[in-house]
């Protein structure tokens, strides 16, 4: 052993910390101090081979392939471990180096099958390549290789090929250490050493499919790719992600017109590379047979196939008739799941047609002008080296799970002190600093009372039942962060709470803290649709629509030679609401279900039933589709262009890699026929660039969002021209009926959508929907695990069986948003045919209620 | 012999506290805790010159002077013995825990630790069970908790037991095992002196170092570095197995030759027969023959003659021994030992045990030879392949942690010292030694204690 | 496998003996094994649960060492060292007589579940090679006659004869009790 005292050069590098001057092989180059010598290497031009460092996980120089010499240094430092230091030389070239790689090499193969022709990796592996570069001629091991069951399931998406494995730790180290679910591990030891899951459980890790991408050989394959394509055959695009609003940046890869295969883009601003399971693997529904393919119209009470003109034209009549009636005849919902050109299209369309009652949000988000306007508003990025961050929303793991590794990366690896103001816990919770688990509803009173103790305001409790150690923890960390550039996510934190002052008070505890805020929305273009204009209060750009008689509105007006209505518009609940009364002609929906995605279902279902008259652009027949009049079958994800906008307002950029089925139609490409014919004017568009081009001479707030700026990774982040600034905030005060059960009623990763429920890949994971309450309550109710109750709620009851979760607490009850209540399993799931008929969660919530409550009854039990 | 760790060794019942304290144990503790500073007992450790006992002998004294001024920190008594053919800190722990416990206490005073953990080898039930009673005793006399003998000073020793892995004996895989974590060994730099046992700063000790600590405050370091050589003060004990009619733990002045240790305490090689070769510190050590007998005993001067010191394992073979079966052992021994971390480690310790076996079991192919060697260089590049063996070949390493290399040279040294064995194994497609080995039917004398 | 309610004591305070409480998988570990004769799933479970690991994590760790049975095994455990000290004294002749007076193979249990024999590295006790261990006691030069009769008393499910000890011929405190006295300890951490 020689121990020795930290080294000189570490003393150096203080002295100069700017840059360090490294020289490898012979090439000169300069570093911030902390690069490892490998990418250090990188950045010179020249690549040290490897396997298991990976840029984004702690580097454990296991595989011992990246070895160098360094003058003046004993031994052979691995370079994906040796930080450089000022004047270094470094030889990566040399016999010794080059026989060391060889062995590398050689011993790596020993026991690797050669099974390249069959495997999924062949063609793009990294043992393969680098045994071509650095290799032994030819195989000396004569002995009988080591020997595995084959491929084994790790999980419903993974499946594990032990005799290719090289044992460079990468799943392992980014199951535990990016994704936080350890759920696969090294077992036994030496030569036997091999990667398993514990015996039953397998590796239910909503990241799991980053492993497969990280493996550098084909030892990890994907159940849903396995054997479908040779890496040669795949042609493949950059895109945007369009299952959450984090954006994340992929590649889409593609082969006769299907795309097989989704992986991640490491994009610093976004997703550093990783994507969540659904992201990954949630592409199959492109290919379902249930896409509409053609233009249908109710004829006699049926729908029946038509041609687009015919279905064109119906539409435009009808909504055309209905706008006789005023402006609130008419409705338009939806825009959030389409491109930021799309959904212009449609808040163009419906102004055109004379009414603001537009909106993207379906009463499940908060209000449009926070959500845009939010000010100053934080990046992802910024969580990385925020003060502190403060996490009033959903549960990040389960709607934005990207955004949740940033927040959990930034809490674990950089020590950001997390709080989260939540009614229940979360998946951040075990990372969480404080958790402030409060009464569900009542998150925004919790937000403005930190601010008020943020800014030494007397508060005499904690509001909303949150814990007074837990809330004086919170306040400390919070002031300790002022003027620190901390950050508050803010979002609703569930469907049956409306959680209405929730981003005022965001912004009101990000003001008194100095710091900045980022919203957050679900749906993947929520932010897109907003700032296109898909919200009764906002014009194309996010400026209000009643300050926006200045440059805005003009600007627009002139873009479209017609003058945009000024009645103050309806949001969604408004819409629906005066809908079910009867009082709206013609709904016009994008994207939008209201049957499976409002909140209220009885509210929608009503709201369907009376109104005369609906259009609904989709890309399956949804419930509400089969209720509509005209339905056009709409090209999605994959198969149009156009740009998208995260929750930072990251414009990036859809690219379109297969052609849609049938005579789909992107959306733009309809609406700007349907406004054609309703302005009487001639249509505009022949391409995604038309309506991007008039989108931003239009709206101010696009203007510097060039098409080239839009390009990569990195996009560019659009801002509002109207900032959020909110009034005097209050909360009335909301009665809580001990006897009942406060609902919190979140989403889960994995639901019963009309998308997931089409993807093969998921079929075989539970969403198997329970309500789920604290131990105390489950003993003071007398019902065990597995048990059904009865949820008696103001609008409907619903039978559902009951889960102990002490993340619930006392008094409230927890139920999955997107998951069928009473699903009867594969077969429906399988035809996605769900009718009208199975119960949600939705049938439960009254949505103009500030909080919804339900009593709980047991059931008689079955003899 | 010079016996100093070893003098209560035949001591009935030594290891009770009462029969330790009548024997003079605890007075040094006593001294040290109150009639010296923390400082001036490691000045005392410093004057000894000890070098540590665990096998890459370090000097002590100097390794506790890294510590950097960072509290908590930790020392970590090493008691996981699994270097073939070292027994010493078994006995040690067996008949004399108390020794080991004072030693801690007082090292831990020295250090200005407050939580110190032993971690013994799992196998050695019963000196776990004595090292846990003898740890509980000193807690009932106040040796140990809080306040101890009236001072300032808080100490909690925990016996911590492996659970089989001989890599948990190398400093870094210990911590991690100690940690709840598999026994895996870091990267160096940082060492534990400065991120150890919980990323603190963290001495690591060898149990026979660490039993030397009372000895040395009693007498005083100057007393100790009279023992011993110039570079290598002080006693040691050899563990001494194999072919020689009186195996055991000796403990002599480091200085005393590898001849008289076998010959004078050994009793020669057994029923006359000729020496063949001497592992003469442990497992990982290049092999010793005849003419290498009259080394001393002594760290530098073994290095000098292309081998270490190591643990202190004398293992004699006599002209009987089948070198390949050896070198097979050793190195299937190092095959089920290696963590499995590196590459060459994981994967050419297997190949090299595979090709071993092979030549022993009569599938030998001419080119076998050449190729371990081949595999061999995998690891430690600078390999030979020609000539004696020595230690320096196995610099510079590919692995993490030396145990990869310790396999190498139980491979290399054996083949090249005695390759024309090896390449008649070969040809005649068996092992030429008659009679390789051969049980005994009637008890030999038993090993000392 | 749960713990006792005595092990569950004793395992509460093993993991306060700790500066921080993952160090104590391994006694858990023991503690487990001890009390149900082999390391089962249920009792990794176990172990995780009571540290908040996920199995896996210990499952990983438990694998890494040998002493850890993972499957069910004989009643008694013969161990016989197979490393270069005891092989120089005939270590490999030994251990086929006992697999053939045990009739079954090392690696295994006896069919009747009487003896579970296994080969182990070298057990610190070279200069009394060739050396075994009987449910962790030492047998040292063990000749031929002594290996018959040491089987023949595991077999019949008695502690051989001729052994070096067991820590329950000195102390009465169960194998694995924390050596840190209930109450004494300081339990010096991170934090204070
Ligand atoms: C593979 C390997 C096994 C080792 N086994 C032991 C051991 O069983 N006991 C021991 O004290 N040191 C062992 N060491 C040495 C330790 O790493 C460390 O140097 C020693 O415990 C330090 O104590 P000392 O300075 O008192 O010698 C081993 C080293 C290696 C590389
Ligand atoms: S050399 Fe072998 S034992 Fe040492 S760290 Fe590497 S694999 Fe593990
Ligand atoms: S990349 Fe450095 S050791 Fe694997």
């Amino acid at each position: 052993m020689a121990d020795t005292k930290a080294s000189p050069e570490a003393e150096e590098s203080q002295a100069s910390p700017e840059r360090l001057k490294v020289t490898i092989d012979g090439v000169t180059t300069e570093v911030e101090p902390g690069t490892l010598l490998i990418e250090a290497a990188l950045k010179a031009g020249k690549y040290i081979p490897h396997f298991c460092w990976h840029p984004r996980m702690k580097p454990v120089a296991k595989c011992r392939m990246c070895l160098v010499e360094v003058e003046d240094q004993r031994g052979l430092p691995p370079a994906c471990t040796t930080p450089c230091s000022n004047e270094m030389v470094v030889h990566t070239d040399t016999p010794i180096v080059q026989q060391v790689q060889e062995s590398v090499l050689e011993l790596l193969l020993a026991n690797h099958p050669l099974d390249c022709p069959v495997c999924d990796r062949g063609g793009e592996c990294p043992l393969q390549d680098q045994t071509m570069a650095y290799g032994p001629g030819e195989s000396r091991f004569v002995e009988e290789k080591r020997h595995y069951e084959k491929p084994i399931a790790l999980s419903e998406l993974v499946l594990l090929d032990r005799e290719r494995c090289i044992l460079c730790d990468r799943c392992t180290r980014f199951a535990d250490e990016v994704a936080g679910d350890p759920l696969i591990a090294f077992v036994e030891r030496g030569n036997r050493t091999h990667v398993l899951t514990f015996p039953d459980e397998p590796f239910r890790s909503y990241f799991s499919g980053n492993t497969i991408e990280a493996c550098p050989v084909g030892a990890l394959t994907a159940v849903p790719y396995r054997f479908k394509a040779r890496p040669w055959d795949l042609e493949e695009v950059e895109s945007t992600c369009a299952q959450c609003a984090v954006g994340c940046r992929v590649k889409l890869q593609s082969s006769s017109s299907r795309v097989l295969r989704v992986l991640g883009v490491d994009s610093e601003e976004v997703n550093q590379g990783w994507l969540c399971d659904k992201g990954r693997f949630g592409f199959e529904y492109l290919h379902h047979d249930d896409r509409l393919t053609a233009p249908m119209i109710r004829i006699d009470g049926e729908l029946v196939e038509a041609s687009w003109g015919e279905a064109l034209d119906a539409a435009a009549d009808g909504i055309k008739r209905a706008a006789k009636e005023g402006p609130d005849a008419l409705g338009f919902l939806g825009g959030s799941r389409s491109t930021t050109e799309s959904a212009y299209a449609f808040s163009k369309l419906a102004r055109i047609a004379g009414t603001n009652n537009v909106d993207a949000q379906l009463g499940d988000g908060l209000e449009a002008a926070f959500l845009v306007g939010a000010n100053p508003r934080a990046s992802i990025a910024n969580l990385d080296s925020a003060a502190a961050i403060v996490v009033a929303g959903p549960d990040l793991k389960e709607e934005l799970p990207v955004l949740y590794l940033r927040v959990k990366q930034a809490a674990l690896k950089n020590g950001v002190p997390l709080i989260e103001c939540s009614p229940m816990q979360t998946g951040l919770s075990r990372y969480a600093a404080v958790s402030l688990i409060h009464r569900a509803g009542e998150t925004a009173q919790l937000l403005s009372a930190l601010a008020g103790a943020a800014q030494r305001e007397p508060t005499d409790r904690p509001p909303a039942g949150a814990s007074a150690t837990d809330f004086q923890r919170a306040v400390e960390i919070i002031s300790e962060a002022c003027d620190k550039n901390a950050v508050v996510i803010a979002g609703r934190t569930g469907l049956a709470t409306s959680d209405g002052e929730l981003g005022a008070s965001a912004t009101q505890l990000a003001e008194a803290i100095g710091g900045l805020v980022l919203p957050v929305a679900h749906r993947a273009n929520t932010m897109g649709a907003l700032f296109a204009g898909c919200a009764p209060d906002l014009l194309p750009g996010g400026s209000r629509l009643a300050d926006g008689d200045g440059g805005s509105r003009a600007a627009i007006e002139k873009a479209w030679g017609r003058a945009v209505p000024s009645h103050e518009g309806r949001d969604a609940s408004g819409i629906v609401t005066e809908a079910a009364r009867g009082n709206v002609g013609a709904l016009v929906l994008m994207g939008a279900d209201l049957i499976d995605d409002f909140p209220d279902r009885s509210l929608g279902l009503e709201a369907i039933g009376r109104t005369g008259f609906i259009v609904a652009i989709d890309i399956f027949m949804t419930p509400t589709a089969a209720a509509a009049d005209v339905v056009f079958p709409a090209a999605t994800f994959g198969e149009q262009s156009g740009c998208v906008v995260n929750i930072e307002g990251r414009v990036t950029r859809q690219v379109a890699k297969v052609a849609p089925p049938g005579s789909s139609q992107p959306e733009w490409y309809l609406l700007d026929q349907l406004t054609s014919r309703i302005s009487g004017k001639p249509a505009r568009w022949t391409s995604h660039q038309d309506v991007f081009e008039e989108m931003a001479a239009a709206a101010p707030a696009f203007a510097e969002v060039t098409r080239a700026s839009i390009e990569g990774a990195k996009g560019t982040v659009v801002r509002a021209s109207d900032t959020y600034a909110p009034q005097e905030i209050e909360h009335p005060p909301i009665a809580t009926d001990q006897y009942n059960h406060r609902v919190i009623a979140g989403r889960k990763l994995y639901g019963d959508g009309q998308v997931s429920g089409r993807c093969t890949a998921f079929r075989r994971i539970d969403t198997k929907a329970v309500a789920r309450l604290n131990s105390r309550d489950m003993s003071r109710l007398g019902v065990e695990d597995g048990v059904a109750v009865r949820l008696r709620g103001a609008r409907a009851d619903l039978e559902i069986a009951v889960m102990t979760d002490d993340s619930v607490p006392e008094g409230s009850v927890s139920v999955p948003f997107n998951r069928i209540a009473t699903s009867s399993g594969a077969d429906e799931k399988e035809t996605g045919e769900s009718a009208l008929h199975p119960i949600r969660v939705a049938d439960l919530i009254d949505s103009t209620a500030a909080v919804n409550e339900v009593r709980i009854e047991t059931l008689e039990s079955p003899a | 012999m010079t016996e100093v760790l070893l003098t209560r060794i035949s001591e009935p019942e030594a290891w009770r506290i009462d029969r330790y304290k009548e024997l003079g144990g605890y007075e040094a503790l006593a001294k040290a805790l109150k009639s010296m500073t923390p400082e001036e007992v490691a000045e005392e450790v410093k004057t000894s010159e000890i070098r540590g006992r665990g096998g890459a002998g370090f000097p002590t004294g100097v390794k506790w002077g890294f510590l950097p001024d960072v509290y908590p920190r930790y020392l970590v008594i090493n008691a996981d013995e699994g270097e073939p053919g070292t027994f010493k800190d078994r006995e040690l722990i067996e008949f004399d825990p108390h020794q080991l416990v004072e030693g801690t206490i007082i090292a831990a005073y020295a250090l200005k630790v407050n939580w110190s953990a032993i971690y013994i080898r799992g196998e050695m039930v019963l000196g776990a069970a004595r090292l846990e009673n003898a740890v509980r005793d000193a807690y009932g006399a106040g040796y140990l908790g809080k306040n101890i003998l009236g001072t300032e000073f808080d100490l909690d020793i925990v016996v911590h037991r492996g659970a089989g892995a001989y890599i948990c004996g190398e400093e870094t895989a210990l911590l991690s095992s100690l940690e709840g974590q598999r026994g895996e060994p870091r990267l160096k730099p940082p060492f534990p002196a400065v991120e150890g046992l919980y990323a603190k700063p963290t001495i690591v000790n060898n149990v026979e170092t660490i039993s030397a600590v009372p000895h040395i405050v009693n007498k005083g370091g100057a007393w100790y570095a009279s023992l011993g050589t110039e570079k290598s003060r002080g006693t040691k004990i050899f563990s001494l197995s194999g072919h020689v009619n009186r195996p055991g733990n000796y403990e002599v002045e480091l200085g005393t030759t590898f001849r008289s240790l076998i010959d004078d305490y050994g009793l020669g090689v057994r029923g006359g027969n000729k020496l063949k070769a001497v592992i003469p510190g442990g497992a990982s050590s290049v092999w010793f023959v005849e003419e290498d007998l009259d080394t001393p005993l002594d760290f530098d001067a073994i290095a000098a003659a292309g081998s270490m010191l190591g643990s202190g394992a004398v293992i004699v073979m006599d002209e009987t021994t089948c070198a390949v079966r050896a070198a097979a052992r050793l190195v299937k021994f190092f095959s089920h030992e290696s963590c499995g971390q590196c590459t060459p480690c994981r994967e050419g310790c297997a190949w090299m045990y595979k090709i071993l076996t092979r030549i022993e079991e009569g599938a030998g192919r001419s080119e076998d030879l050449d190729l371990l060697l081949s595999v061999g260089s995998g690891i430690t590049p600078a390999l030979k392949t020609e000539g004696r063996m020595a230690m320096s070949e196995v610099l510079p390493y590919t692995t993490i942690c030396v145990l990869g290399p310790s396999a190498v040279t139980a491979m290399a040294a054996p083949l090249r010292l005695f390759r024309e064995e090896f390449e008649e194994h070969i040809r005649l497609g068996a092992c030429p030694k008659a009679a390789g080995t051969g049980i005994t039917t009637q008890d030999r004398k038993a090993s000392r204690g | 496998m749960s713990f006792s309610a005595e092990n569950r004591r004793i395992a509460d305070r093993i993991v306060a003996q700790y500066p921080q409480s993952e160090s104590a998988v391994l006694p858990l570990l023991h503690l487990a094994q001890s009390q149900d004769g082999w390391l089962s799933p249920d009792g990794m479970r176990e172990v995780a649960e009571i540290l908040g690991l996920e199995p896996a994590q210990v499952f990983s760790v438990a694998s890494f060492y040998t002493m850890y049975l993972r499957e069910p095994a004989g009643k008694k455990i013969i161990s016989v060292c197979n490393n270069i000290s005891c092989m120089l004294q005939g270590s490999d002749e030994l251990l086929e007589r006992i697999e053939h007076r045990l009739g079954s193979k090392c690696g295994h249990s006896t069919s009747g579940g009487e003896v579970y024999l296994e080969e182990v590295e070298c057990l610190a006790a070279c200069g009394g090679a060739p050396c075994l261990q009987v449910d962790g006691e030492y047998f040292e030069n063990v000749t031929i006659e002594a290996a018959d009769s040491i089987v023949d008393s595991a077999m019949r499910g008695e502690r051989p004869e001729g052994g070096k000890g067991l820590p329950s011929d000195f102390y009465s405190e169960p194998l694995g009790a924390p050596s840190i006295p209930e109450g004494l300890g300081a339990n010096e951490g991170e934090g204070s």
